[in-house]
C-alpha cells in the first residue's frame, strides 16, 4: 500500500513538474508570439516609412550633386608636401621594423 | 507714414574700429552709418530695433530690351542680348585671384570635366563663353560685391584663428554691411553660370538644366529686377559649422531634383551660403539677416549684416571657429 502511495506521489509530482514546464513553455511561446507581433508591427512601420520615402523621392527631394572646390595654390602645394613627407616617414618606419 | 528705406550702393562696407552697441552685437546705432551718409545708423540702414534695411536695389538692366537672343548666352530667354559673346567667370575672377597666392594658381576639383582629378587653373582658364557682352557687363557689380565679401569673410576667419595663433596678428572687432538682395543675385548668377559652363554635375555627368516653375523667369530675376518667389533665394541653417572649411578656398555643391539643378551651397571657408530655387524642405532653414562668427574664449566681434527691404530674416551664429 505504502509503495502504491509513494508511486502515486511520485507520479503526481512528475505531473506537477510537467505542468510547470508546460506553463513555462507556454509563457515562452506567448513571449515569442508577442515578440513576433512586435517585429511584424515594426516591419509594417518600416515598410510604411520606405513607401513614404519612395513617394517623397518621386515627388522630388533635393539631393547633393558634385562638390566642386577651388583651393589656393599655396595651400594645395603645402598639403601635397605634407602628404609626401608623411608618406616618406611611413616608408622609413616600415623599413626600420 | 513709415520712412522709405535708403538704397545701399553696390559696395561692401567694412569697419573694424567702431563703437560697440551696448544692447546687441555690432556697432552703436547712434553712431554714423557705415554707408557714409553721415546720418545716424538707426536713421539710415538700421531700424531702432536693430534690423538692417535697404530698399530693393535697382535692376541690373533697366533700358529697353534688344529683342535679340544670342544662342550661346545663358540669358538668351530674356531676348535682351547683344550680338557678341564674351567669357564669363561663373566663379568671380576677383575671388579666383585672391586664391592665387605665392605665385601658385588655385587647384580646382569636382567639375565633371575633370573626371575626378584636380587641376591647377589660371584665371582665364576658368572663364567660359556663356554670356553675351551686354549680360556679362551688367553682372559686374555682383562680382565686385562677391569679391569684397569673400575677402572680408576670409579676413574675419583668419583673424579669429589668430586668437589661438597670436603670430598671425591681433584680432579686432569687424563689422560688414552689404545688400542681401545683391548677394542673393550673385548666387543665382553662379548657379546659372555653373550649369551653362557644364561645371555642375551629378555622378560625374554634367547637369544641363535648372529647375524652375511656370511663371518664374530666372533671367528676369537676375537682370530685370523681378523678385524671387516667397521663401526662394538665400537661406542658411542655424548653427551649421564646417570646422574643416578653410578660408583659403571656395566650395560649391550643387543640389538637384531629377537631374535638374534646384540650388547650391557655396562655402566661403566655414560660412555656408545656400541658394534655393524652391521652398526649402528643412524647417530649420531660415533666411539670414546676419552672420556672426564667434569663439567662446574671446570677446572679439565678427559680424556681417545683410540689409533687406523686407522683414522675416533671422540672425545666424557660427561658433568655435578659428
Amino acid at each position: 500500500m505504502t509503495t502504491l502511495t509513494n508511486s502515486l506521489d511520485q507520479a503526481s509530482s512528475t505531473i506537477q513538474d510537467a505542468d510547470r514546464r508546460i506553463q513555462s513553455l507556454q509563457a515562452t511561446l506567448d513571449g515569442t508570439k508577442e515578440d513576433l507581433t512586435k517585429t511584424q508591427e515594426e516591419l509594417t512601420h518600416l515598410a510604411l516609412a520606405l513607401d513614404t520615402y519612395a513617394a517623397a523621392t518621386e515627388a522630388g527631394q533635393p539631393v547633393e550633386g558634385n562638390q566642386l572646390r577651388l583651393i589656393s595654390g599655396a595651400l594645395a602645394a603645402a598639403a601635397q608636401s605634407l602628404t609626401k613627407a608623411s608618406d616618406a616617414l611611413r616608408d622609413d618606419v616600415i623599413a626600420g621594423i | 507714414m513709415p520712412r522709405p528705406f535708403p538704397l545701399l550702393d553696390d559696395s561692401v562696407f567694412t569697419s573694424s574700429g567702431y563703437k560697440r552697441s551696448t544692447k546687441r552685437v555690432g556697432p552703436d546705432l547712434d553712431d554714423a552709418c557705415l554707408c557714409g551718409s553721415r546720418r545716424r545708423t538707426r536713421s539710415c540702414h538700421a531700424t531702432a530695433a536693430g534690423r538692417w534695411i535697404a530698399s530693393e536695389p535697382p535692376p541690373l538692366l533697366n533700358d529697353a530690351r534688344t529683342g535679340y537672343a544670342h544662342p550661346e548666352c545663358f540669358g538668351q530667354a530674356g531676348a535682351d542680348c547683344s550680338d557678341k559673346i564674351s567669357r564669363e567667370h561663373w566663379i568671380s575672377a576677383n575671388i579666383h585671384r585672391q586664391l592665387h597666392i605665392d605665385g601658385k594658381a588655385p587647384m580646382l576639383s569636382g567639375a565633371p570635366w575633370l573626371h575626378g582629378a584636380s587641376k591647377s587653373v589660371g584665371t582665364k582658364a576658368l572663364a567660359s563663353k556663356i554670356l553675351c557682352e551686354r549680360h556679362n557687363n551688367a553682372l559686374s557689380p555682383l562680382d565686385s560685391i562677391a569679391g569684397q565679401f569673400f575677402q572680408a569673410v576670409r579676413d574675419m576667419q583668419l583673424s579669429l584663428a589668430s586668437t589661438t595663433a597670436p603670430f598671425l596678428g591681433p584680432a579686432d572687432d569687424h563689422f560688414l554691411l552689404l545688400s542681401g538682395p545683391r548677394l542673393q543675385l550673385w548666387l543665382l548668377k553662379l548657379v546659372l553660370g555653373g550649369v551653362a559652363s557644364r561645371s555642375f554635375g551629378a555622378a560625374g555627368t554634367p547637369l544641363k538644366s535648372v529647375r524652375t516653375q511656370p511663371g518664374v523667369a530666372l533671367h528676369d530675376i537676375l537682370w530685370r529686377g523681378a523678385l524671387f518667389p516667397n521663401r526662394w533665394g538665400l537661406h542658411a541653417r542655424r548653427h551649421r559649422v564646417d570646422p574643416k572649411g578653410t578660408p583659403e578656398s571656395i566650395g560649391v555643391i550643387n543640389h538637384t531634383i531629377d537631374d535638374e539643378v534646384c540650388g547650391a551651397t557655396v562655402q566661403f571657408g566655414a560660412l555656408n551660403l545656400n541658394l534655393g530655387l524652391g521652398v526649402p524642405e528643412n524647417s530649420a532653414t531660415v533666411q539670414p539677416a546676419s552672420y556672426r562668427f564667434d569663439r567662446p574664449s574671446t570677446n572679439v566681434q565678427k559680424y556681417i549684416a545683410l540689409a533687406w527691404p523686407e522683414d522675416g530674416h533671422e540672425p545666424i551664429s557660427y561658433s568655435n571657429l578659428g
